[in-house]
Parts: C-alpha cells; structure tokens; sequence
C-alpha cells in the first residue's frame, strides 16, 4: 500500500503530462481544463497529506518528499491551481495555455523534491521553456518579452550548468545530501561556483542587478503567464536557491550571508524607488515584485531555521498576493484600464474589485491583520535575531517607502469619479476571492502556516 | 468573571460586520449607533468596576494565537486603559450619531467608524506590544479611509501625507518593538515582563529603543517637528473622522508615551528632553494657532498645544503628571469631539468655516455657538469643564519635578485663550452683524454636542471619577 504511495507523485506527473498532450489533441476547453485541474487538486491532496504528517521517505535516488518539499507541494499547487482557473478568462483560447501549464507544473512541482543538482537544473529546464513558448505564441505582440525570457533564461542555465560542473570534482555524485555531508574546504572554484550560482538563479529570482528585463517581460507578457511568472516561476528560482546554497554550500555560512545580505539591500530599494515612477499598474507589479524578492533575500541572509522559515512563509505569502494582483490588473486591462489613473473610481464600477485589490495592496504593505505583515514581520524578526539590525531596519524603511506607491493606487481606486458599473465574470471572480480569502485568513491566525513553514526549514537544516 | 474585553471587540466586530452589509444608509447608521451605545454601556460599567471592586484593575483575559513567539491574544485594564477605553467609546458613540453634509449616500462610514472603535479599545486594552502594533496599524488604516473616501477638496493628498506619516511611525514602532523582543532576556512581548525586565536589556539598544518609541509617538500625538500632517489631515477629513482622529487617534500616541515612560525605567533618564519638546511644541502651536482662519485648523493646532501639554505632564514622572496627562487626554478628547463635531454644524448651516466670513452665528444657531464656547472653555482650563481639572494636576507635577520652569508651558495656553476668545467673540458671539444661515441644524449635530458636552461637564464636576484610580 506504502509503496503504491510513494510513486503517487510521479504517477501523477505522468499524469500531468498526458493531460497536457491530450489537450494538444482535443482541443476542448472544459475538458482540458477540468483534467488540468483535478490533476493539480491531486497533488495538492498528496502536499497537504505529506505535510500534515511530517511524512519523509527517499523514492528510487530520484526525488526526496520530506516536509521541505512537501510545504512547496502545498504552495505550487495551490498558485498553479489559481492560475489556471484564472487563465480560463485571461487567455480566451485557452487550448496552448492548457497545453503548457500541466508540463511546465511538472518542472515546478519536483524542483522542491529534488535530490540531486542535476534534477534542479532539469526541473528549471523543464518550467522554463514551455514558459517561453506560451509567450511566444500567444501573437506576434509577444515576441519581444518572449525574446527577451529566452535570452536571460539561456543565458542563467548556461551560467548554472557551468557553476554545478565547478562543483561534480568535489561531489561526483551530484547529490545533495552527500555534498553536505562531504567537507568542501572553501577552495578557489568553489567561491567561483557559489558566485555563478547566485548570478544564475538571481536572474530568475528578481536580485538586482540581474533583474533589468523584469519589468518588460512581466508587463508585456500575456495577462494569464505574468502571475505564473510572478507568482510561480520566480519561486522557483527561490527554492533552488535555497535548495543549492544552503545544502551544498553549508560550509560557506559567512560568505552567503554576507551576499545575501547585500543583495537584499540593493533589490528591495531598486524594487521600491523602480515602483514609484511607474504609471502602469503592471509595471509597477513588476518592480513591487522585485522589492518583495528584497524582502525574501532578508530572511536567507539571516542564514538560520528562524530566517529560512520566514523566507519560505513570505515566499507562501507573495505568491498568492502577486497571483491575485496579476489577475485583477490584467482583467482590468482587457476592460482597458491599464494606468494608475485609468484605477480612478474602480470602487464605484465593482466592489469587489476595490476591496481585493486593497487587500492585496494592503497586504504586500505589510498592514497587520493581512498575510503579507506576517511574513515581514518574520523576516526582520530573524534578521534582529540572527544580529543584523541594520539590515532589518533598512528593511523597515524599505517597507515604509512602499506604501507610496500601494497607498496611491488604493487612494486611486476610492476616489469618487462614477463610472457604470463592471461585470466580473466568475473565471475571474473565484480565482482572486481565493487569493483574498488565503491573504486574510493566514493573516489573521497565521499559526498553522507559520508550523509548516518550521518544519520544512528545520527538515532542510537537517539534511546538512 | 466574565471576558468583558473580548465581549466587546467581539460586539465591535460584529457591529462592523453588521453596518457593512447592511442594505442602506439608514440601517448601517443604526447599527452603527445601537453597537457603539453597548459598548459605551460596557466601557461605563468597566469604570464602575475600576473605582468599586478592587480586583477588577489588572485583571488579564487571555488565549493563545501564536506559539512559536509565545504571543497571546491578552488582554488587561489598567488605570490608563479603561479612562481611554471611556474615551474612545464616548467619542465613537458621538461620532457616529453626527452627520455630515456630503455623504448621504455613503454608508461605508459606519463599518469604518466601528472599526476604528475596534483598534482603539483593543489597543488600549492589550497586553502586549505585538497587540498594541496590529491595533496601532489598524487603527490608522480605518483612518487612511475615512479621510480619503469620505473626505472633500484636497482629501487625496491629505490622506497621503497622513498614511506617509503614520506608516513611517509604525515602521519605527515595529522595529522598536522587535529589539525590545530580542534583546530581553527570556523573548517576550508581554507588557507587564517587559516592566520588570527593562533594566537587562543592553544600554545601548535601551538609547536606540527609546528614540524609535519616542518618534513613532511623537508623530501620533503629534509634537513638533513631525506635525505637518495635521493640519490638512483634520481639515479634509468629514466630520465624523476629524472627531475621531483628532479625538482617539492623537490618544494612541499619547498612551504609548504614557507607556514608554511608565513601563520602561530607563525612560526617565531622557525625560528632561520631553519636558523641553513638549514645551517647544506646545509654544509652536500656539504662534501657529494665531494665523489660520479655517475653524477646523484652529481646532488642529489647538489640539496640537493640548499634545504638547501632555507630554509636559508625561515627563514630569510623578503620579500628578502621569494623572493629569491621563485626564487630559480625556478631556481633549471630549474637546476635540465637541469642537470638530460643532465646526461640522457650522458648516452645514452656513456653508463655511472662514472665521472671517462666519458673523454672529450666535443670532441663527444658538446651540452651535454656545457649544463652540464649552469647548474653548475646555481647552483653555476654565473651571468646572475636564480641561480645568486636567490642567491643574499636570502643572502640579510639572513644578514638583522641574521647579517654576515647570510652570512655563501655562503661557501657552494663555496665548491660545487670547486667540479662540478673539476669534469666538468676533464669529460667534458679536450681535453688530451676523452670517445667514443656508440651512438648520439637523437635531443629530444636537445630539452629538449633548453627549459631548455631557461627558465634559461631568468629569470637569466629578475629576474623582478618575482622579480615585490613581489614589489622589
């Protein structure tokens, strides 16, 4: 029975993919989409059974479920689940996007699992081609951000291949666990590796300075893949991240703090002072993004469970709140509402667009009582508790310049200029109340996440 | 004994949930009026069991939220807490029973008004700082709203500078609360551990803690130099929010002054420089006071002398002062109610609040004039009115610790008193000529300026009623 379990997740990946060729085929919206689905729902009841037992076993040297890789389950599936529901409406027809999404989940959901180096770069291969093709050929319109992914996400797997080849002369097996356990000295390549490292999966994470072609591609991609891009696939570059620097490159703890550190300063205000010129809320999604990865990097600078944990809680926290945000502004921009101005009166034309998009604005202030507070509040705690006080607290100002630019929209969007009213269409409608409903309800008791997200940061510091 | 602090943010919440979904505006104001009545009904029985039984002060209600800090959900009333938590119900009660011209149609007003309720009472009744901050932020959000949704004329940009101000506060405030956190000795946000245990935090981080404390409050009071947000923030506001921020909100500042100095022993070191700033202050809005012509600046800058005034009684350290800041916030409170919610009358019935337009009002709206009159009373300490009281007990702590300079702050009041008595006896009471009134006051705004005035003449008759709490 067990064993039939354990093969649960690469059955269903099996599965995934055959739902994602079978819509190649069929071309029937409802259906593609209902596979798709369930499929996901699946993954996400294995997550959530993973998790909630603290269940850990190896299958085959292939992929590791421990409760790390079991918070990330839980946390993909989810957003994945949102954004292919929202697709439905973001992207009419819908059949490419149904085509890609299952396959490109595949890439997402092992990355967490991985058990080996070269599964993480696999898995990374895996999320980001079909990512590219989706923008490619939604229309000719695409093809710059399309280019431009291409390019960088080339370019960083190149950088990552070589940085891991540095690294096979110490740990000829790849594997994780055993380049923890092995001592690597701090030899000269190595240092070398851990700073290609950084440079390749900090461009798709958002660090600055590797994060120019950020806002172009997140604006100008189609409304459905800029909240997969935002909300999912720059996670990713997260996990792995994590994942390679802070299992293999254990014995390097000053050295990646000290990066980290700066990395975290020099993003958050390249992502705040970006965000405070821009008119297009898309845009300035994008830079807000980049601030949040900022804030990410606070928690992995701090270098401890306490830190890793907040990292992955906020990680949770901006998935969902970028995934609704996304969604709205690119509803809103096919009802042709795209700047900031055009916002002005959004409360009069739907309610309930006003009030998410507050919340979520709200939220990724940092504003008690919402997800997005909790997750700051995690990550500066552990960067006071792991004795870097002038990091956390130009983190706090940080946070406190942000509120320029949320505060301008919400302001915008109550302002009394009256419109007809908006009919949102349920596509749209359940995809972001689900986004609200998770940004409340872990802001309001935000116990439970915040345990899973400690034991998925303590079970990594125990693979080391 | 029964969780009185939980059933009434319960009842809060509720209300707020209530008023919100609510179909029209004449419903959602109802339930705004009947849940801030039985709060006001659970405030007045909490006093009375503050000044009758004996163990009622102090006790703490409490249940867990977050294991991992320790954090509870807990709650305590403390001297200073129920007289703000009376306040803060008061001054709710009276603002959502007023009315303002504009909004009609706008019901949203209700659920933030019983929101903001919400905030203030939790905030003054919370145990712990991680409490005191979601509270803090919440209450300042509600706000945030009031001003840019319901505000009018130049609300957008009031409303920014207010949320720039009070985030950058709360930014200073969360970051002060985290060092205090770690850096005592078994982690704990816990008010009453922290009183005991603020000795052992390292010197250095003591200097740093304070300064973050000490400008986040001060922005909230608020006290020169971080006052600009004021002016326009109690200007564009409607009525019902003018009365509140200026009311309540101005008081979480104060209350977390009053709890800097009380709770951390290593305060008292700096609270010379208080005295001084709060003198600076108090002096500065004063001069300030004298060059507006818009009633509701006045207003402001009169609150902000009242501020100064408090943390002139907050820093002379002794039970007269602490006291006397305590009472004066609850009569500045009431005041700033009174004032905002009579300037909000003015206006309906005449259309301005141009002090140089406005003419004999007295001759039109007796109700409004003799009302604007009880307020400046008030303020400026007149004899059986709260600020009398207030005033007297301060200045008595302020000369015991710092001698006759203690004594300093008083021409500032004096000089605001020349002021509104200028400026009352030239629009409100003079009979030469008068403004025509363009409508009549709805007996609402009477109402509102009953409960007001009510609540100032008895606590300017019977100070006992809180001065008992603190055994004077």
């Amino acid at each position: 029975m067990f064993e039939i379990l354990n093969f649960a997740i690469p059955i269903l990946f099996v599965g995934l993919i055959a739902s994602g060729l079978a819509t190649a085929m069929h071309k029937n919206k409802k259906l593609s989409f209902l596979s798709n689905t369930i499929m996901l729902l699946l993954v996400l009841a294995f997550g959530i059974y993973y998790s909630a037992f603290s269940i850990s076993f190896n299958a085959v040297s292939l992929y590791h479920v421990y409760p790390f890789s079991s918070f990330l389950l839980v946390l993909f599936s989810l957003a994945l689940l949102i954004v292919n529901a929202a697709a439905l409406h973001l992207d009419e027809k819908y059949a490419k996007f149904g085509t890609m999404l299952p396959i490109l989940s595949v890439g997402i959901l092992s990355v967490g699992m991985a058990s080996s180096l070269l599964t993480i770069i696999v898995s990374i291969e895996l999320m980001t081609v079909p990512t590219i093709l989706l923008i490619a050929f939604s229309g000719k319109q695409f093809a710059e951000p399309a280019t431009k992914l291409f390019l960088m996400a080339a370019i960083s797997i190149a950088v990552l291949a070589f940085a891991i080849t540095l690294v096979f002369p110490y740990d000829s097996s790849l594997s994780l666990s055993q380049a923890a356990s092995g001592n690597m000295g701090s030899q000269y390549f190595l240092v070398l590796a851990l700073v290609l490292l950084v440079a390749s999966l900090g461009t798709e994470a958002a660090l600055f300075p590797f994060d120019l072609w950020i806002p172009d591609v997140y604006q100008g991609s189609p409304h459905s893949v800029s909240p997969l891009l935002a909300g999912v696939n720059k996670k990713v570059a997260f996990v792995a991240l994590i994942e390679i620097a802070f299992v293999v490159f254990s014995g390097q703890k000053a050295e990646i703090s000290l990066v980290f550190e700066v990395l975290a300063i020099l993003t958050m205000f390249f992502g705040n002072l970006g965000a405070m010129a821009q008119t297009n809320v898309k845009r300035m999604l994008a830079y807000s993004s980049i601030s949040q990865a900022g804030y990410i990097m606070v928690g992995l600078a701090a270098f401890s469970v306490f830190g890793l944990e907040a990292s992955l809680f906020q990680i949770f926290a901006h998935s969902f709140m970028i995934i609704g945000a996304f969604v709205l502004a690119g509803f809103l921009s096919m009802e042709g509402l795209d700047t900031i101005n055009d916002y002005s009166g959004l409360y009069r034309r739907s309610g309930f667009l006003a009030f998410s998009l507050t919340v979520m604005m709200l939220s990724m202030a940092g504003i008690p009582g919402l997800i997005g507070f909790v997750g700051k509040f995690l990550l500066f705690s552990s960067a006071i508790s792991s004795g870097l006080i002038a990091l956390a607290f130009i983190g706090i100002i940080n946070s406190f310049l942000s509120i320029y630019y949320y505060g301008r929209l919400i302001g915008n969007v109550y302002s009394s200029r009256s419109h007809k009213t908006m009919h949102v269409p349920k596509t749209v409608y359940f995809p972001i109340l689900a986004a609200v409903v998770i940004i409340i309800v872990f802001g309001v008791y935000p116990a439970p996440l915040m345990y899973l997200a400690h034991s998925a940061a303590a079970s990594l510091f125990s693979v080391i | 004994m029964l969780p009185i602090i939980f059933l009434m943010l319960a009842i809060l919440g509720i209300g707020g949930l209530v008023a919100a979904l609510a179909g029209s505006y004449s419903r959602s104001k109802l339930t705004a009026i009947l849940f801030s009545a039985v709060a006001l009904l659970i405030a007045s029985y909490m006093v009375l069991g503050a000044l009758t039984s004996p163990g009622f002060l102090g006790s703490t209600e409490s249940l867990p939220y977050i294991g991992q800090f320790g954090i509870y959900l807990s709650f305590t009333i403390t001297q200073f807490g129920v007289v703000l938590v009376l306040l803060a119900s008061i001054v709710s009660f009276a603002a959502s029973v007023a009315v303002s011209t504009k909004f009609e149609d706008n019901r949203n007003l209700y659920p933030l008004i019983l929101l903001f309720e919400f905030s203030a009472i939790g905030l003054f009744v919370s145990a712990n700082l991680f409490l005191f901050y979601i509270f803090w932020d919440v209450g300042v959000v509600a706000s945030y709203f009031l001003i840019s949704a319901f505000g009018k004329g130049e609300n957008k940009h009031a409303a920014n500078t207010f949320l720039i101000y009070s985030i950058f506060a709360s930014a200073v405030l969360l970051f002060g609360i985290m060092l205090i956190y770690f850096y005592t000795p078994v982690h704990s946000f816990d008010i009453g551990y922290i009183a005991s245990h603020s000795f052992e935090i390292p010197a250095d981080i003591q200097g740093m803690i304070f300064t973050l404390f000490f400008i986040a409050f001060m922005v909230k009071m608020p006290i020169f130099p971080f006052h600009s947000w004021i002016a326009n923030a109690y200007s564009e506001a409607p009525t019902q929010g003018s009365m509140l921020i200026s009311g309540v909100l101005s008081k979480f500042g104060a209350y977390g002054m009053l709890l800097l100095f009380t709770v951390f022993a290593f305060s008292s070191e700096f609270a010379k420089y208080a005295f001084v700033i709060g003198a600076i202050s108090s002096f500065y809005a004063a001069f300030v006071v004298m060059r507006q012509k818009d009633l509701k600046r006045i207003a402001a800058y009169s609150s902000m002398l009242e501020s100064g005034i408090i943390l002139v009684g907050i820093s002379s350290l002794n039970v007269f002062g602490i006291a006397g800041a305590l009472y004066l916030m609850l009569a500045h409170g009431l005041v700033m109610a009174l004032m905002f919610a009579v300037i909000g009358g003015i206006e309906i019935s005449y259309g301005s609040r141009n002090i140089t337009m406005l003419k004999g009002i007295v001759k039109d709206s007796v109700g409004s004039a003799y009302s604007f009159l009880v307020g400046t009373f008030a303020s400026t300490g007149i004899p059986l009115t709260a600020g009398f009281v207030a005033d007297v007990l301060i200045f008595i702590g302020a000369i015991k610790t710092y001698g006759l300079y203690g004594a300093i702050p008083i021409f500032s009041i004096m000089l605001l008193g020349f002021y509104m008595y200028y400026a009352v006896n030239k629009s409100f009471l003079s009979t030469k000529e008068s403004s025509q009134s363009i409508a009549k006051l709805p007996r609402q705004m009477a109402f509102t300026y009953a409960i007001a005035m009510a609540a100032i003449f008895i606590f300017g008759i019977f100070p006992y009623l809180v001065t008992a709490l603190f055994g004077i």
